[in-house]
């Protein structure tokens, strides 16, 4: 699978403003991208539009040759659901349920709770929260929380992990913790990573850096 | 999604209590509400179809009108103008040619029993008191095939009338009134001032007033001996084996007969009409307690909506669908119908048992002394229903609203 990104547009609002002016990019499997530029330069944006969340003005966004466009919602949230991960820059983790319990949310949609069981406790043992698995994400530090959301992105084994500022709200131990997972990810599993970030150090872990400026690849 | 809304619902406690709270109270009150008026009008109609004839023959009424006149005085005439249009009408006392009915009744299939009667309004008296009386003579045997009187005597049998000549059966409510016991004499004044001196053989109680206080029965033959009416009767009282059947019977009867002919519903069509409006209130009433429900579980919903919109973003991130969403919130909905429906049912049950150990004896319409509440699965199915619909119908805009939440808004507006 690769991603490929034809000439997408996005624009906001009544007149309409232009944040994603034409892009094209393609992006192999197993690279690791990081997307950096100004403030208000479009870095989310594009993510979003490359991870499914969000639809292009105008533009494609094509998965191993198959137009995101040309699928059904149903396809595409199953699409999502399957292949895609996301983490996010706040952990975003539902306060009802435990940790375990908000690993395994993916899964609940597709009835496979039981089969993911046990690499859901693999990952979190993982990332060092084996004792933490009953906790409520009120009861877990915030380092602690961005690890879980990062378990739940993976979950269901996705191949593309699109993290948006991952390290925003972490501090520097806790972000380079949650770094040093990334790269482990696309180092020993493949997985084709997309990272927005505005932190020089941590675009530089990348294989391959993005840089965007007013809408548009610099 | 029930995992997560059950996760929901539990993570909210207090609001759940209230909510269930309000779903039970509301279906509690349609179970008990409907319990007791269906058990009243039950009541009402048992006594209605076997204490009387389920189809009455009555002498026809004629009412004059203009045409009826046209046609018969001036058969020739093109228009006629009245300076005074003609009124009026003409009420024959007795039922004409009676054979005619009794060899059809024996006839008709649908027929189970029938008994003529001479009904005449009279006057009983005892020691001085004086109290108006509705006087039915009856053909005594098949008068207890009719109807159901002999399952409410009180004292002695009906069958007792037929012992011997000038006896009388009396409602418990008339015998009161005249401050008369079993086996006293009492005196019947027709229309003439004629007394006639009768027996009372026995007392009966239907439960119904306008019975039991004017009614007095007597031997067919006795009855046309104080109203000088040999061989005539008024009425004929009809039992069929289906009273479902009753009007349907009448209308078609009515078209061959010149006798008015009325089924037990339309004599008392009256009655039933306010039993219809009872229910048109007993309804409005529930579905008032039930709206107020709704509005509740309604707000709470869109409550959580708005406190939830991040959660609904990062389930869309996660691969849930619109539908899914709407699917969460709209399950909390029916978690508050089923439970709350299933405990109304149960509580409802309970209440209407206990409201039936409370002594009523000042309700004339209480068995026993006690109230009659319809335990009609029907009314629980229906309450389980009402309590479902409204959660249901309460929590689907919440639920579409959620589903209609673009998880980018939210996103970007983090």
């Amino acid at each position: 699978m690769s991603l490929v990104l034809e000439n997408v547009m996005k624009s906001f609002g009544k007149p309409p403003a232009e944040v994603i002016r034409g892009i094209s990019l393609a992006i192999e499997d197993g690279e690791f991208v990081s997307i950096c530029g100004r403030s208000g330069s479009g870095k989310s944006t594009i993510l979003y539009l490359m991870s499914t969340l969000d639809i292009p003005t105008s533009g494609s966004v094509i998965y191993s040759g198959t137009n995101v466009h040309s699928m059904t919602q149903r396809e595409v949230h199953v699409f999502r659901n399957d292949k895609i991960g996301f983490v996010f820059q706040f952990h975003y983790l539902l306060p009802d349920l435990n940790v375990l319990e908000n690993v395994l949310m993916p899964a609940f949609k597709r009835n496979l709770v039981r089969q993911k069981r046990s690499y859901a406790l693999d990952l979190l043992t993982r990332f060092g929260l084996q004792d933490r698995i009953r906790r409520y994400p009120s009861q877990i530090s915030g380092g602690e929380r961005q690890r879980v959301a990062i378990a739940r992105a993976l979950i269901m084994q996705p191949l593309y992990l699109f993290a948006d500022e991952p390290t925003g709200s972490l501090d520097s131990v806790n972000g380079d913790n949650v770094m040093g997972i990334l790269c482990e990810l696309n180092a020993k599993l493949k997985m084709t990573v997309i990272m927005v970030t505005h932190e020089p150090d941590y675009a530089n872990l990348a294989g391959r850096q993005i840089r965007l400026a007013d809408g548009k690849v610099v | 999604m029930w995992f997560l809304a059950i996760r929901y619902i539990l993570a909210r406690k207090r609001q759940t209590f209230l909510i269930l709270l309000g779903v039970i109270l509301g279906t509690i009150a349609y179970i008990s509400i409907s319990g007791i008026m269906s058990g009243f009008q039950s009541y009402i109609i048992e006594h209605l179809v076997n204490n009387d004839a389920h189809i009455r023959v009555t002498p026809g009424e004629r009412f004059v009108i203009e045409r009826s006149l046209e046609q018969t005085d001036y058969p020739e005439a093109a228009h006629v103008f009245w300076t005074t249009p003609p009124s009026g009408g003409y009420f024959n006392p007795r039922i004409s040619s009676p054979q005619r009915w009794f060899h059809f009744l024996e006839k008709e299939e649908d027929v189970a029993a029938f008994t003529p009667q001479l009904i005449r309004d009279v006057s009983l008296k005892r020691t001085g008191i004086s109290k108006p009386a509705r006087l039915i003579g009856t053909d005594i045997l098949k008068q207890t095939k009719v109807t159901s009187i002999e399952n409410f005597m009180i004292d002695g049998h009906f069958e007792e009338l037929g012992k011997g000549k000038n006896r009388l059966i009396l409602g418990a409510g008339l015998l009161k009134k005249l401050g008369a016991n079993p086996d006293d004499a009492v005196f019947i004044i027709n229309k003439q001032n004629e007394s006639f001196p009768f027996q009372i053989a026995g007392v009966f109680r239907t439960g119904v007033s306008g019975i039991d206080d004017n009614n007095a029965f007597t031997a067919l033959a006795d009855a046309q001996l104080v109203q000088h009416a040999s061989n005539e009767i008024s009425d004929i009282a009809i039992r069929l084996k289906d009273p479902a059947k009753a009007r349907d019977r009448a209308s078609r009867w009515g078209l061959l007969f010149s006798e008015k002919v009325q089924s037990w519903d339309q004599i008392n069509a009256n009655l039933l009409a306010i039993f219809n409006l009872q229910h048109l209130i007993g309804a409005l009433m529930i579905a008032a307690v039930l709206a107020i429900t709704g509005f509740g579980i309604y707000n709470t919903l869109f409550m959580l909506i708005s406190n939830k919109r991040q959660e609904i973003a990062i389930l869309r991130s996660l691969g849930y669908d619109s539908r899914e969403i709407g699917r969460l919130f709209l399950f909390q909905g029916l978690f508050f119908g089923l439970i709350g429906g299933l405990l109304g049912c149960v509580l409802g049950y309970v209440t209407c048992r206990y409201v039936q150990t409370i002594p009523m004896e000042s309700l004339r319409v209480a068995q026993y002394g006690r109230l009659i509440i319809s335990f009609s699965p029907v009314i629980y199915a229906k309450g389980f229903l009402v309590a479902l619909f409204s959660c249901v119908t309460a929590s689907t805009l919440p639920a579409m609203a959620a589903g209609r939440l673009a998880p980018m808004e939210v996103i970007r507006n983090e």
